[in-house]
């Protein structure tokens, strides 16, 4: 390990501020707890509030995976792994079972998780009330008070214009029977996998400087309407490369006549299925 | 001056990750094999969580007097500010779980900041006696129980008090030795 930086670059003040703004998320599941973010050596809108999360809970025995939509080969990815290699010294690995510490840009993968897992997501925009209400000052108001209501409207509004929530991304969860979380941009089919899930899910917004978190076993409750339920995307094929028919799929165009083909987002997941074993 | 933290950055990120993971799974039992030794009324347990809570940033409330070896050894280590008054504190060291007083007396935040509140480290005279606690809420699969022994019915009625301003609350971490387990101010406690 370099000694020309501390353990997982930030300095250990930064990092016990860091951890007891943690600290208190978990304790109030769905809640954006302030903090006193640091600059990172990285623009904001490339994790630099992800990464100040996983410095801050990173230890030397640590298996570090990092995604960046569902793919452990993107330059985002990449990057924040050699980081975290190069200040932390730490292994680094795209098995989803293997890893204790998973740093995702909006996807959560395939593979189930387990308890004692941490799952740590880059947050562009925490507030979810914030296209309704711009003012912070408001909306921390409108959690304090629970003031929902217009958060339904908005939804609403998508089923009176498009016949649907047309909402695919960051859509809007209540956690615990309190609080409006916005899960971050990951697709509305991950979701589910929030709801109860036993790893601690840990959510990093660095511009904005925000901390929020879901804990193991917590309800994360999608929002919808009785006679218009949260429905999750489907899709008519299967993945082109493993088969999948249960996992998320992008759709990539391959040449300039419109032929297109669908294979599984989460990369590891796909190679695994498919019987690849290049990683 | 007893020793504090063989490495203040391997053992502060050790138990932290226990206290992140027994903060996330209420009940569960944490174990920190630091070797530190702190002074006489300062459990093992307790010291580790103060050395790697506290820095210049924090208040502490103690029910010890800061001449006390224990806050001086405290203070040495995090330059943590002192102070006496129990409602202005972020965070609160009780040595003596038995005289444990009403947590309503702690700063339990408001419903606009519930994350301005107290956390309490509170020592207990062991993890396997005493009445059993059931446990529910969040970080709980269904439920799950837990002993500390010399924590009266009586605390746990006025937690439950505090705890009803949800989002507003106050999470504590009981220690004993060198183990502890965290409450969250979601955790239910039901007095078996």
């Amino acid at each position: 390990m370099p000694l020309s930086y501390n353990f997982a670059y930030l300095d250990e003040q930064s990092k016990k501020m860091i951890r007891r703004s943690i600290l208190k998320a978990i304790a109030i599941p769905g809640f954006q707890v302030p903090f006193g973010g640091r600059e990172m050596p990285l623009p904001y809108g490339w994790g630099t509030g992800g990464i100040q999360l996983t410095a801050a809970v990173i230890g030397p025995d640590d298996r570090l995976k990092v995604i960046d939509q569902g793919s452990d080969d993107t330059v985002n990815a990449i990057s924040i792994k050699a980081f975290f290699k190069k200040t932390a010294g730490i292994e680094t690995t795209e098995d989803t079972e293997r890893a204790t510490i998973i740093q995702t840009r909006h996807r959560i993968p395939e593979t189930p998780l387990q308890n004692g897992q941490i799952m740590v997501f880059q947050v562009p925009i925490p507030e979810p009330l914030q296209f309704i209400e711009p003012k912070k000052s408001q909306t921390v108001k409108m959690h304090g008070f629970e003031e929902y209501g217009s958060m339904h409207v908005k939804l609403y509004e998508d089923i009176a214009k498009f016949g649907r929530i047309a909402t695919a991304f960051d859509y809007p969860v209540q956690v615990h029977q309190r609080y409006i979380m916005s899960p971050s941009p990951i697709p509305k089919y991950d979701n589910p996998k929030l709801h109860r899930s036993p790893a601690v899910h840990l959510f990093g917004a660095g511009r904005e400087k925000r901390i929020y978190a879901v804990p193991p076993y917590t309800d994360v409750v999608s929002l919808d309407f009785e006679d218009y339920p949260f429905e999750l995307e489907k899709w008519d094929g299967a993945c082109a490369v493993c088969g999948s028919t249960d996992s998320f799929l992008d759709e990539i165009i391959t040449d300039d006549t419109g032929t297109r083909m669908f294979i599984c987002s989460d990369t590891e997941y796909c190679q695994k299925k498919s019987g690849n074993t290049f990683s | 001056m007893q020793k504090g933290f063989d490495s203040e950055v391997f053992d502060s990120q050790a138990v932290f990750r226990n206290l992140l993971l027994a903060m996330a799974n209420p009940g569960t039992i944490a174990a920190t094999d630091i070797n530190i030794s702190c002074p006489e009324r300062l459990q093992p347990g307790a010291g580790a969580l103060l050395l790697t809570l506290l820095d210049f940033e924090t208040v502490l409330w103690a029910d010890l007097d800061p001449e006390t070896p224990e806050m001086q050894w405290v203070h040495f280590y995090t330059g943590t500010r002192l102070t006496h008054a129990k409602n202005r504190a972020g965070f609160a060291l009780l040595t003596d779980g038995e005289k444990l007083m009403d947590p309503g007396q702690f700063d339990p935040g408001t419903a606009a900041s519930p994350d301005r509140s107290t956390t309490l480290v509170i020592q207990t005279r062991g993890m396997d006696q005493g009445p059993q606690l059931r446990l529910t809420g969040p970080g709980i699969e269904k439920e799950t129980f837990i002993h500390l022994a010399g924590i009266t019915t009586a605390f746990w009625d006025n937690r439950a008090m505090v705890n009803q301003a949800y989002p507003a609350g106050i999470d504590m971490v009981f220690v004993h030795a060198g183990r502890f387990a965290a409450l969250p101010r979601t955790t239910k406690v039901t007095v078996c």
